[in-house]
């Protein structure tokens, strides 16, 4: 009887402890809280996981609809409509938001010696970008647009902006998805967010550690179906691409996208892509749009004066990155 | 002239020190099985097995652990991690072995235990590496990790039960 | 023989048999392997092994180096910076769920089969 009792005894504890050590192994994940939205002229992918994930969510969708009625250049109710509308007129009163964006814009603009340029909007017009009635100008309807690109017309006070000439126009795309990045990011810093994902067309702000330790996040292929390699992402990370696939035309065989070189007026076609991983949303998606338009070279080089590592992808299909990136990147078909 | 008792203190300890001497020796000669580095055999267990059998519990988590110990010392803290995993099994294999003889010996022979101690030594041995590399892929060695272990605690309890019977006139009795 | 050692024996049995069926069952799915490259327990690399890869890479800890060869559908480290150089004496791994560990190192190679593809998302 008495060794009966200690067989079970053992045999309970032994039991007991494999329970433990399985209840480390597996931490069973928790789905996370979904939302998927059209917004910023695209669709918006939200994923938040931890204890608070809806709360967390809702602040998040508010903030994104609110940075997107301010940014809609085409809604008439939109901070950069009226801006637009009163080019060369007067300046106009916007909200904080807005000016705040218009600043780190201008920024840019500098730092890329006008690679980026957020007065980009006559030259998408003329290429029929806007309106989507696609179209080679002439020259002279280039150098007319080319002399509405001065980012150093936009005067920006705490809380007015005011662009000097009649015909200029603010465009934000290329800023403003990474921008409301960055904006998630502090919520999910200010609700102690354990971990979440969130798309924007592309943008994507990495938040947290993912239960594998890193994060995958994989390259669209710039010509096929699916993805052309991946990257190994540790932490909180913003990721944004600017590629020559999202919005095109075909003349003669010839393709030209809707970024267009601010230096000489034409859609640029250096590069398939170039995807910039850095720890600002908004820098890293400003940045994409310069290093698309300048070229490989240039952008490998610029991209540690800028702190940021990208990876590119050539008019062969051929995939460079910036040193750091090189143990991270996993090609599809094998080239380690 | 010495009493007794100090007299059998002396024997035990010379026994004792035979055991890990040899437990160490043991230990440095047997051959390590791959792809867990510093998981061996288990040999040692041969003594930890006679040290419990001739002494008792006590005395053979001393000879378990002086023999880690001195195995340490001997090849050196150059690289520690494999000297980490084989002492770890050889610990835990000791602790399961020591357990199962206190609560069950009844149901146990001398091989069952050291088959006991065997599968313990390299599952710990592979849990202690599991943690240290934090690689799920070496999963797919378990099942054939334990069953070798069952195997070579076999063994090494058919060599210590051989040893136990042809020794325990001498070692009981003294002379 | 004891009840004990019976049950023992029975046990025994019962992991041989698994054994020998995960072996079968995971080399029947040879179709897509991949090597993962470990260091410091995080994965440092990927690379598919099929027939013709072929490459030899370096790959650093913070304790150290090896170098990898990969040839004919087959993987083995043939330098390393460790003392003991077990992990070379390893030799050539091929099949899915077999690993070479260098642990001095701490660096591990295994071979997967199932695609670990577990894509988060896409940036476009």
């Amino acid at each position: 009887m008495n060794k009966k009792r200690n067989i079970v005894t053992i045999a309970g504890w032994i039991f007991v402890v494999c329970l433990i050590i399985f209840s480390f192994i597996n931490k069973a994940e928790k789905p996370p809280a979904t939302a998927e939205l059209y917004a910023m002229d695209t669709i918006v992918d939200i994923k938040i996981y931890g204890d608070n994930k809806e709360t967390i969510l809702k602040e998040i969708i508010k903030k994104i609809e609110e940075i997107n009625s301010y940014m809609d250049g085409f809604s008439p109710n939109s901070d950069i409509y009226k801006i637009n509308e009163n080019a060369g007129i007067k300046n106009v009163t916007v909200h904080s938001e807005t000016v705040a964006i218009i600043e780190k814009a201008m920024e840019l603009a500098h730092n890329t010696n006008g690679a980026f340029n957020p007065l980009i909007t006559p030259l998408s017009q003329i290429w029929g970008f806007r309106d989507k009635n696609y179209r080679i100008p002439s020259e002279k309807e280039i150098e007319d647009a080319l002399n509405l690109t001065d980012y150093n017309d936009i005067i920006i006070s705490t809380d007015t902006v005011f662009l000097k000439k009649e015909g200029e126009a603010l465009d934000l795309g290329g800023i403003a998805k990474g921008y409301t990045l960055d904006c998630l990011k502090e919520i999910l810093d200010k609700m102690n967010g354990e971990r979440a994902l969130i798309n924007i067309g592309g943008n994507i702000l990495l938040y947290g550690t993912p239960s594998g330790k890193q994060w995958k996040i994989g390259i669209k292929n710039p010509r096929e179906d699916g993805i052309i390699c991946a990257l190994n992402i540790e932490g909180t990370t913003f990721i944004s691409t600017s590629g020559d696939y999202e919005r095109f035309f075909i003349k003669d065989n010839k393709r030209y996208c809707h970024l267009i070189n601010p230096f000489n007026g034409h859609p640029a076609d250096k590069i398939f892509s170039v995807t910039v991983v850095s720890n600002r949303g908004y820098y890293g998606d400003a940045l994409s749009t310069a290093f698309f338009i300048i070229g490989k070279n240039e952008a490998l080089q610029d991209a540690k004066k800028f702190d940021v590592d990208i990876v590119v992808i050539d008019r062969a299909l051929n995939v460079f990155c910036t040193e750091e990136l090189k143990e991270s990147l996993i090609l599809e078909n094998g080239k380690g | 002239m010495k009493s007794t008792r100090s007299r059998i203190k002396l024997r035990e300890l010379i026994y004792l020190s035979i055991l890990i001497a040899l437990g160490i020796v043991l230990n440095l000669i047997e051959p390590p099985i791959s792809p867990i580095p510093g998981a061996k055999l288990g040999l040692a267990n041969i003594v930890i097995l006679l040290a419990l059998l001739f002494f008792g519990e006590s005395e053979a988590i001393v000879v378990a652990l002086l023999r880690a110990i001195l195995s340490a010392f001997f090849k050196g803290m150059l690289h520690p991690i494999p000297l980490f995993t084989s002492m770890g099994g050889s610990i835990m294999a000791a602790i399961a072995m020591i357990l199962v003889y206190d609560l069950c010996r009844k149901h146990f022979s001398i091989v069952g235990i050291s088959i006991i101690g065997g599968i313990v030594n390299n599952l710990a041995q592979f849990f202690i590496v599991l943690y240290i590399t934090k690689n799920s892929a070496l999963w797919y060695y378990l099942p054939i990790l334990l069953f070798l272990g069952g195997i070579s605690g076999w063994v090494i309890g058919l060599i210590t039960k051989i040893l136990y019977n042809k020794t325990k006139t001498v070692v009981r009795n003294g002379s | 023989m004891e009840k004990g050692d019976k049950l023992l024996a029975l046990i025994l049995v019962v992991i041989f048999i698994f054994a020998i069926g995960q072996y079968t069952f995971v080399n029947i799915s040879k179709a897509k392997r991949t090597i993962i490259i470990r260091s410091d327990g995080e994965i440092v690399q990927q690379i598919p092994l099929n027939e013709t890869t072929e490459t030899i890479t370096t790959i650093k800890s913070k304790e150290g180096t090896i170098t990898m060869q990969v040839k004919n559908g087959k993987v083995h480290i043939i330098e390393s910076t460790c003392h003991d150089k077990l992990c070379i004496k390893q030799g050539w791994i091929s099949k899915t769920g077999e690993s070479i560990v260098c642990l001095p190192n701490r660096i591990s190679i295994s071979i997967t089969g199932e695609e670990k593809n577990e894509i988060d998302s896409i940036t476009y």
